[in-house]
């Protein structure tokens, strides 16, 4: 009897201190992990720039009465179509919606035709022939300080989208 | 919960990658050490003396963690730093100014190159007042005096790369220095800069230097450095004294190749008659707790000083204005200050030359094995003396050189 | 289950418990810098601006450019002059004339000067100096320790010394000074000590680019003349140059007004190379020269 006790007794307190070493290597190895999860979440901060040299996603047209109705503008530097269709002033991406060629506006047959795969869009920009799977972006363009056009290219708006 | 984890062991993905137990027991712990990769650095047990902190300081694990540090920080930095004289500048403001966490990285890594250099030459003092470069670890030694040149070698790279004034003008005098090789110090200079003055072409060699070729090298020597440590006995010690048993070991594997599996047993080390063996522990987990701990003390240490001291950065290089006055690194300040007192072979070539040479020497100068194991052993009163005189000398040419000489190389208070 | 109680050290249980600590301090320093990180000056100066704006907004157009207002770090990147200032982030408004009376750093440009300068093609440093790259007040302004004699920005009259860098008539009145102090320069004859643009003495220092020099240069023992940059250094030492023991500048016993002329005129002489097409050549019709 007096062995049973001691016995269990003994192995409460084994069983006590096997917890707490549990316990505290459960600390150790969260607190371990929480470090190795916050530097790489640092390192994944570290290589996403906050500043960029390349140009911004905004730039400046000219004023809406340098548009004409039925006139189609090409930016080259910004592969943005500038077109006044009588409705009103909007921006339409150069930018082939297959591989990102940049299309060619075809003033003769009125549509624009990528180089790269044959893709052809009509002269609203929607995709008729060749792979493109969907029809070219309309860019977000508002009047600005200056009484010019800005058009941000990085957002895509709808196609009744204009500057009237 | 415990089941699970129990299961996950036993599994058998885990078991193809861990294939030992719990490190629970002698057995396992030591298959832990040895079908490890990178714990196989360390044998399966080492002796107690080794293991005391103030026989070692860690120094020589802090100055490979250090490496460690700068190895990851400075592949972090390649990512935005750009090697050309027109862009480098502004790509390091960027680095500090505008990119997360850029500051800091930064300075740890100037911190911690700085540190490796202190950590690598108190090691190196720490070998020689301990004795521990005597047979049979004096190549060892040699190894180590390359590692402490390649160290320098690795700061005084990368010291160029920010291209602002500080480092401009420390490059032009540090690699001025090389003029004073003899007869082709001129043709040493011009391969070191890729031309007459420090210019593109030196910046572009200099970072080929400091991020690829210097420390490759060093890896490889450090592991060499490491592995010699194993083969030569771990830790010096005093009660493990050198006996040479070379003869019989020779005979033996001559007729029998299959001894050679078994050499490191009869190796030309065996533990000395006339004194108690070195008392055998577990290197898991007596060391490797050791270590752990005393990288990430230094760690947290690196990574406060980061956050609150900015490392220097000075304006854009400019050839046409040398600032006044000019100074070289600080680990090359010593040599900068004899150069100013005589020419630029005594500074800059003879006496490092010299000082390496005489190094390197050192261990086979004097070939007995009086006070290994012992911090400032009596019985080498004569050559600590010199060491430390020698490192004095040093210490106190580079405080002058640092502190008190302005304008002109005139001597000035530091206030 | 049989236990060795050989292996619960309690040495290796505190071992692993401060080194759990000290992880934790790792996770809490990234924390805070990432915090902080959303906390610099110029967020929050820009976060007022976005307020005090919508506040001003009529329109429902100038509404709408407000929403799109992002709040991040601002640059002007000039290629041709090889500048890249990021002063909008915190002066966000500066070339908006309804934030005249807002205060610091939202207030807009004072004086008619932008409307010759647009913002886009001059940038900041050019004309105020101070380092364009910096996002914190201190290292931006020049104001901190380490790099505060670096790249100081010209305050007061000094900033007349930018004009000199493209005009080279000083006849506006804006530029009365850098003019007296071009006067100046003949009228004491520097010319016979110093060497300008390849002619002159040699007795003391070429002055060619004199407007280069860093107040580390000169700053030994400055601390008894009470100068602060290179600005007040070089009116310190116009005045008494024999206060100066390195210099062995000749003593013209000069008044503030006129050492302070002189003094932005040597800071105009900078090494900079400003491209042709900023350079105004003939003092009338700026605006066409600059397209």
């Amino acid at each position: 009897m007096n062995d049973n006790k001691k016995e269990s007794i003994i192995s409460q307190i084994t069983e006590k201190k096997i917890s707490r070493k549990k316990l505290i290597s459960m600390i150790g190895l969260g607190a371990f992990s929480a470090s190795i999860f916050t530097s790489l979440f640092a390192a994944v901060r570290f290589l996403t720039p906050k500043v960029l040299y390349e140009p911004s996603a905004k730039f400046s047209a000219e004023t809406p009465d340098t548009y004409k109705v039925g006139s189609v503008e090409f930016v080259s530097e910004k592969k943005t179509y500038l077109v006044n269709d009588g409705k009103g002033i909007y921006a339409q991406s150069a930018i082939c919606t297959h591989l990102g060629c940049t299309v060619n506006w075809q003033a003769g047959e009125k549509e624009y035709h990528c180089p790269c795969h044959g893709s052809k869009f009509d002269k609203d920009g929607k995709n008729i022939a060749g792979p493109a799977p969907r029809p070219l972006d309309r860019y977000h363009l508002i009047k600005g300080k200056d009484g010019r056009i800005v058009v941000d290219t990085g957002k895509i708006v709808d196609e009744n989208a204009r500057l009237t | 919960m415990n089941n699970i984890i129990e299961k996950l062991k036993s599994s058998r993905l885990a078991k193809s990658i861990i294939r030992h137990g719990n490190p629970d027991n002698d057995l396992d712990r030591s298959l832990l050490m040895n079908n490890n990769f990178f714990l196989h650095l360390h044998p399966v047990k080492i002796n107690k003396h080794g293991l005391k902190f103030n026989y070692t300081f860690g120094l020589g694990g802090i100055s490979f963690f250090l490496f460690l540090i700068l190895v990851i920080t400075g592949g972090l930095l390649m990512f935005y730093y750009i090697p050309s004289t027109e862009k480098a500048y502004k790509s390091v403001l960027d680095i500090v100014y505008t990119v997360p966490y850029g500051r800091i990285i930064r300075n740890m890594h100037r911190w911690a190159a700085q540190g490796m250099v202190v950590a690598v030459l108190l090691h190196m003092c720490r070998v020689f007042f301990t004795g521990s470069f005597k047979e049979p670890r004096e190549f060892n030694w040699v190894i180590g005096v390359f590692l402490f040149v390649l160290t320098l070698g690795l700061s005084f790279t990368g010291y160029l790369l920010p291209w602002d004034q500080l480092a401009f003008w420390a490059i032009t005098v540090g690699s001025d220095m090389a003029k004073g090789v003899p007869i082709i110090g001129e043709e040493v200079r011009f391969l070191l800069l890729g031309g007459n003055i420090v210019d593109q072409n030196a910046l572009i060699r200099f970072y080929t230097l400091h991020v690829f070729i210097l420390p490759a090298l060093a890896v490889i020597l450090m592991f060499v450095h490491f592995w010699r440590v194993r083969k030569d006995g771990g830790i010096s010690s005093p009660k493990n004294t050198y006996i040479n048993s070379s003869v019989n070991t020779e005979k033996e594997s001559q007729k029998k190749t299959y001894t050679l599996m078994t050499a490191p047993k009869n190796l030309k080390i065996t533990y000395g008659t006339d004194k108690e063996p070195d008392e055998l522990v577990m290197t898991y987990p007596n060391l490797l707790i050791m270590e752990i701990i005393a990288g990430v003390i230094v760690f947290l240490l690196l990574l406060l000083m980061s956050v609150y001291f900015n490392a220097p950065l000075e304006e854009l290089a400019n050839p046409l204005k040398t600032p006044n006055p000019a100074k070289s690194p600080w680990y090359f300040i010593a040599l900068q200050e004899i150069v100013s007192h005589t020419t630029a072979f005594w500074g800059g070539f003879f006496i490092p030359a010299a000082a390496i040479i005489i190094l390197m020497a050192v261990p086979y100068i004097k070939p007995d094995h009086n006070g290994v194991g012992v911090w400032f052993a009596r019985e080498r009163k004569k050559e600590l003396i010199v060491f430390a005189s020698a490192l004095g000398l040093a210490i106190l040419l580079t405080i002058i050189g640092q502190y008190f000489r302005g304008p002109g190389w005139s001597f000035v208070l530091p206030f | 289950m049989k236990i060795n109680l050989n292996n619960l050290k309690k040495v290796k249980i505190e071992s692993v418990f401060l080194l759990s600590v000290v992880f934790l301090v790792f996770s809490l320093i990234y924390f805070l810098v990432f915090i902080f990180d959303f906390q610099t000056d110029w967020a929050n100066y820009q976060e007022s601006y976005k307020d005090i704006s919508s506040r001003m907004a009529k329109t429902d157009q100038e509404k709408e450019l407000i929403n799109q207002f992002e709040v991040n770090i601002k640059q002007i990147h000039i290629k041709e002059l090889n500048k890249t200032d990021r002063c909008i982030s915190c002066h966000v408004s500066i070339d908006e004339e309804k934030f005249k009376n807002i205060k610091q750093p939202l207030t807009s440009h004072p004086g008619e000067y932008l409307k010759n300068h647009p913002i886009e093609k001059f940038g900041c440093t050019i004309c105020h100096g101070g380092l364009g790259m910096a996002t914190t007040t201190e290292s931006a302004h020049g104001a901190a320790e380490e790099e505060g004699s670096l790249y100081p920005m010209l305050g007061g009259v000094f900033i007349q010394s930018s004009c000199g860098k493209c005009h080279a008539e000083n006849s506006y009145k804006e530029t009365s000074v850098i003019g007296k102090g071009k006067r100046l320069f003949d009228l004491y004859g520097c010319n016979v000590c110093h060497k300008l643009y390849k002619s002159g003495g040699t007795a003391g220092p070429d002055l060619t680019k004199i407007g280069a020099k860093k107040y580390y240069d000169v700053s030994w023992g400055s601390e008894y003349h009470g100068d602060k940059n290179i600005s007040e250094w070089l009116v310190n030492h116009f005045e008494n140059p024999s206060y100066y023991y390195e210099s062995k500048m000749m003593d013209f016993k000069m008044n503030n007004e006129n050492a302070t002329a002189l003094a932005v005129y040597m800071l105009s002489l900078v090494p900079e190379e400003i491209p042709t097409e900023y350079v105004v050549k003939k003092k009338e019709n700026i605006s066409e020269v600059i397209k």
